[in-house]
């Protein structure tokens, strides 16, 4: 049992609020991506978990014990740093075996374990390196089998791709996640980029300013956001968000004119009691705003970006203060300030609160 | 085409400008090996033979070989010491910022700020007291004290380049305060180390005021004390001064000739950021 | 529910432990010469035997004497010329130099070696090459046909203090332009181009881009030459002893006189006090002064 359980956590740096009692639980053998803007917390808290940041209130369980105030090391937790922090007067060899080391483990026992996790890891014939002739991937490898010797009960890593480059760093990402098929050990990985955070997790923890907006399976974030904040954080491009006025509510449904398409109205499936003039947001996916749907708007073409097989063409209105996204998959011409008429279909929307930013279902 | 010429100008220009600088150094090696008539009768001539009579004399008279092995013995205890000492005390005021930190760093600045004069009556009343004036162990003791607050600075400064990344995984890795020290931080200070030994043999090399007082007998004299006493107060004879000018620096030159770099950005990355 | 933080943070108990020998030899090494400075200061202690208590006899004989207080002029005199002198020259060249990147790499460290010689020895070397009779200077005037500017550098009270400034500023200059070269280091070479590009002349770049970007490495270089040149009193004290007519008596050189040959310890200690206050005032000062500088 290695399941990590956040029951109310909270941490102040004096009167500052960095992480505002945060309850989740991450299941033993789960991926684990905790995902967020910069500042919003999600490295104190694995730095918290890790026990190199001291909680100011609330408990943290590992496996089932209360490790709140434990010392780092005997928490059973590994941790991989943005930097790798390879300790640079020691070899690969080295680096991997002084934790074992520090705990007293017999050498033979160290050997076993330090020239297994460099077979994993496709080390062996670096061990007597030090990490200055070590690449930047080999370095990241190396990071991973310090953490790897220790057999530590929970993997923390904290963004370990960014100081890649992007090649790198896609290739990485499938390591990461066929040495976590392989080891099946929880593992709490930090990331800002959204795409890491798709690809690899089992669970999504999203964070904004020290609160958890949402956590939940990958699919279910980006399907079921539970808020603007959420829906606009995951996916990319961002979804398109457009104003909405409520003209009339029915018993399952509502209809909602958008005052920046003049005439324009949708009807939306909500079980939630509108009142008529309310302000909302509707928020459309790029993917699904695009050449099929009942609902048709025209737009001014300002952008278009060519990724090959698609393109992300920007959208311009009258009145409208920000760009829409389409994203585009057919052979079709496109080219700036044309005119360009965009279909989505009601079912594809999501409506949020425009006051509050949470969903309504 | 002419910009080009104007640059090669400007360099000759400030290459000359350099060896007018270097030129009392030249001067002071050109005389060493000249007679005092010859000096008298041609104050600026070269040497016409490489006579080293005036070395040998000088060598003789001012127990060259002693008094260096005296400043070399100094200067081993007292590096060892201070950056032992100065590492240990630099690094949690490295990584620690609180009110205590900064009361101790504010001492130390004002402890670099004393001059040795203000301090030399109190150091020969406590080595009196304690019955070690006059002897290695008061002077190494008194250099260790006037050494040890650079020391700290310098750790400091170096120190705080090492990441905390490193630190925090030892900390992962079982290691306390102690151990991360021992195991991670010393081991990565060898460069400063290396620079402050320089720092240490140049002050300890240099300095003659404390041996001067501190260390009367005649024996244990250093080499700026030995070249302090060769030479007088009255009344300088030319042969004598130029030889023993150059073998009290010589050391240190080729020391700095193999070190300079190391020695002029050491110099220089306490003070500039 | 407060918990103290134990898992991470460094606490003071390690801050002390650590530092413990280093401050134990500090408080014995520092604190306490200083504060036994400032009570033999009150007493007219001799070296050996009782001290008497004096109260303020020797700080009243210090003010009330004119002597003392040409001393500390003469010495703020020697600070302040040593400091703007060495300060110049070394940015000169270390703006020379830094335009220069082909010779930089054998002057910076070519101008430091007079910085590694012992001020002793710099000190004797230079007496005889200020001295009247067989010395360099006047010799190589001669040969360039100034010789009517031959003189006995150090035994006129006109020229001896400025003598004695020559050397210090040549023995440092090689420091302060090694620290403004540092600093020169730390300017992006983007800015230089930027500069380049807007139609900037050398000069131009020179007065209003490096000299505002170099404003951290002044504060080093001032504060430094000025403790520097405060805390010596090699130069004057081998060259001169004080002379001629106490033109270059330094405090320094007073307080040494009055422990070596008069063994005055008592007098000696109140001069030092107020030497010490003069050091640390004058550096705080310049320090607070020079910070605003750098804020940009």
């Amino acid at each position: 049992m290695s399941d990590v359980l956040l029951k109310n956590i909270t941490k102040k740096f004096g009167s500052v609020t960095a992480i505002n009692g945060v309850n989740s639980q991450i299941n033993s053998g789960e991926f684990c991506v905790l995902v967020g803007p910069s500042g919003c917390g999600k490295s104190t808290l694995l730095r918290m978990i890790a026990g190199l940041e001291g909680i100011t209130s609330g408990d943290l369980l590992i496996g089932g014990k209360n490790q709140t105030n434990a010392d780092p090391a005997k928490r059973g937790v590994a941790m991989v740093f943005q930097t790798y922090a390879l300790y640079p007067h020691m070899t690969v060899k080295e680096n991997m075996s002084f934790g074992l080391k520090m705990v007293g483990t017999k050498k033979q026992e160290i050997e076993r374990k330090v020239s297994n996790a460099a077979k994993i890891l496709g080390l062996e014939d670096l061990l007597d390196r030090r990490p200055k002739a070590l690449s930047g991937g080999q370095r990241q490898r190396v990071a991973i089998g310090r953490a790897i010797v220790r057999e530590p009960k929970v993997f923390l890593f904290d963004e370990p791709l960014s100081n890649l480059d992007a090649e790198l760093r896609v290739q990485m990402r499938l390591e990461l996640s066929r040495l976590h098929a392989r080891l099946k050990t929880t593992m709490i990985y930090v990331t800002h980029d959204q795409v890491e955070a798709m690809t690899l997790a089992d669970k999504i923890i999203v964070m904004k300013d020290g609160n958890i907006e949402q956590f939940g399976a990958p699919d279910e974030i980006y399907s079921d956001p539970k808020n603007l904040f959420v829906a606009q954080f995951i996916g990319s491009p961002k979804m398109n968000i457009l104003n909405g006025v409520v003209t009339k509510v029915d018993q399952n449904s509502a209809q909602i004119i958008l005052p920046d398409f003049p005439d324009k109205s949708v009807i939306v499936k909500t079980a939630e009691p509108l009142k008529p003039s309310a302000h909302v947001k509707l928020g459309i996916r790029p993917e699904h705003f695009g050449q099929t749907g009942s609902i048709a708007l025209d737009m001014v073409v300002s952008l278009v970006e060519n990724l090959g097989d698609l393109r992300h063409v920007h959208l311009q209105a009258d009145g409208l203060d920000s760009n829409l996204c389409s994203l585009l998959r057919e052979k079709m011409q496109v080219t700036a300030n044309e005119k360009m008429v965009v279909r989505f279909d009601p079912k594809d929307a999501f409506l949020f609160d425009s006051e509050t930013g949470q969903r309504l279902r | 085409m002419s910009s080009r010429i104007r640059t090669y100008l400007g360099e000759a220009l400030v290459l000359f400008l350099v060896v007018v600088m270097l030129l009392p150094i030249f001067y002071m090696l050109a005389m060493s090996f000249r007679s005092a008539s010859e000096i008298a009768a041609q104050p600026l001539g070269l040497p016409t033979s490489f006579d080293l009579e005036n070395y040998s004399n000088a060598i003789g008279s001012m127990h060259y070989v002693r008094s260096v092995a005296n400043s070399l013995g100094i200067t081993i205890a007292v590096t060892f010491v201070v950056s032992l000492l100065g590492s240990m005390a630099a690094y949690p005021l490295a990584r620690k910022s609180g009110r205590v930190g900064r009361v101790i760093i504010l001492l130390t600045s004002l402890s670099l700020a004393t001059p040795g004069f203000v301090t030399i009556t109190p150091y020969y009343v406590i080595l009196n007291n304690i019955g070690l004036l006059n002897t290695y162990a008061g002077i190494i003791l008194v250099y260790i004290a006037t050494n040890l607050p650079l020391a700290i600075f310098f750790y400091v400064g170096f120190i705080s380049t090492i990441p905390r990344e490193l630190e925090e995984a030892a900390r992962l890795d079982n290691c306390g305060d102690w151990k991360v020290f021992w195991y991670v931080i010393r081991p990565l200070l060898g460069p400063a180390t290396a620079t402050l030994s320089l720092f240490v043999m140049l002050a300890v090399w240099n300095d003659f005021l404390f041996p001067l007082l501190l260390l009367t007998d005649d024996s244990k004299g250093t080499i700026m004390v030995s070249v302090y006493r060769f030479l007088g107060n009255f009344e300088i004879k030319p042969d004598k001064l130029f030889p023993a000018a150059v073998l009290a620096s010589l050391p240190l030159l080729v020391l700095f000739v193999i070190f300079q770099r190391r020695i002029v950005s050491g110099m220089t990355s306490g003070a500039v950021k | 529910m407060q918990i103290a933080a134990k898992a991470n943070k460094m606490t003071n108990r390690t801050l002390l432990l650590f530092g413990l020998p280093a401050y134990v030899i500090l408080l014995l090494f520092f604190v306490y010469p200083i504060i036994l400075t400032l009570q033999l200061s009150f007493t007219d202690f001799r070296g050996f035997g009782e001290a008497d208590w004096v109260g303020l006899k020797n700080y009243a004989r210090i003010l009330s004497h004119d002597r003392y207080f040409q001393q500390f002029l003469t010495t703020i005199k020697y600070a302040a010329f040593a400091v703007v002198f060495q300060t110049l020259l070394g940015l000169t060249f270390a703006s020379w130099l830094h335009r220069m990147p082909r010779i930089r790499n054998f002057c910076r460290p070519a101008l430091f070696v007079p910085a590694m010689l012992s001020t002793v020895v710099v000190a004797y070397v230079w007496q005889f090459i200020y001295s009247p009779l067989d010395g360099g200077l006047n010799a190589a005037l001669e040969s360039v046909g100034l010789g009517n500017f031959a003189r006995g550098w150090l035994g006129s009270p006109d020229t001896a203090l400025y003598a004695v400034v020559a050397v210090h500023v040549w023995m440092y200059t090689g420091y302060s332009t090694a620290i403004f070269l540092a600093g020169y280091a730390n300017i992006s070479e983007d800015i230089d181009e930027a500069g380049r590009l807007d139609g900037a002349s050398s000069w131009q770049r020179f007065r209003h881009l490096e000299i505002p970007l170099l404003a951290p490495s002044f504060t080093i270089a001032v504060v430094l030459t000025t403790i520097g040149t405060l805390k010596s009193f090699e130069l004057p004290f081998v060259m001169t002893g004080g002379g001629p007519d106490r033109a270059t008596e330094l405090v320094s050189i007073e307080i040494i006189k009055q422990l070596f040959n008069s063994s005055r310890f008592g007098f000696a200690s109140a001069l030092a006090i107020l030497m010490l206050v003069v050091v640390v005032a004058v550096a705080a000062i310049q320090n607070a002064i020079l910070r605003k500088n750098e804020e940009i």
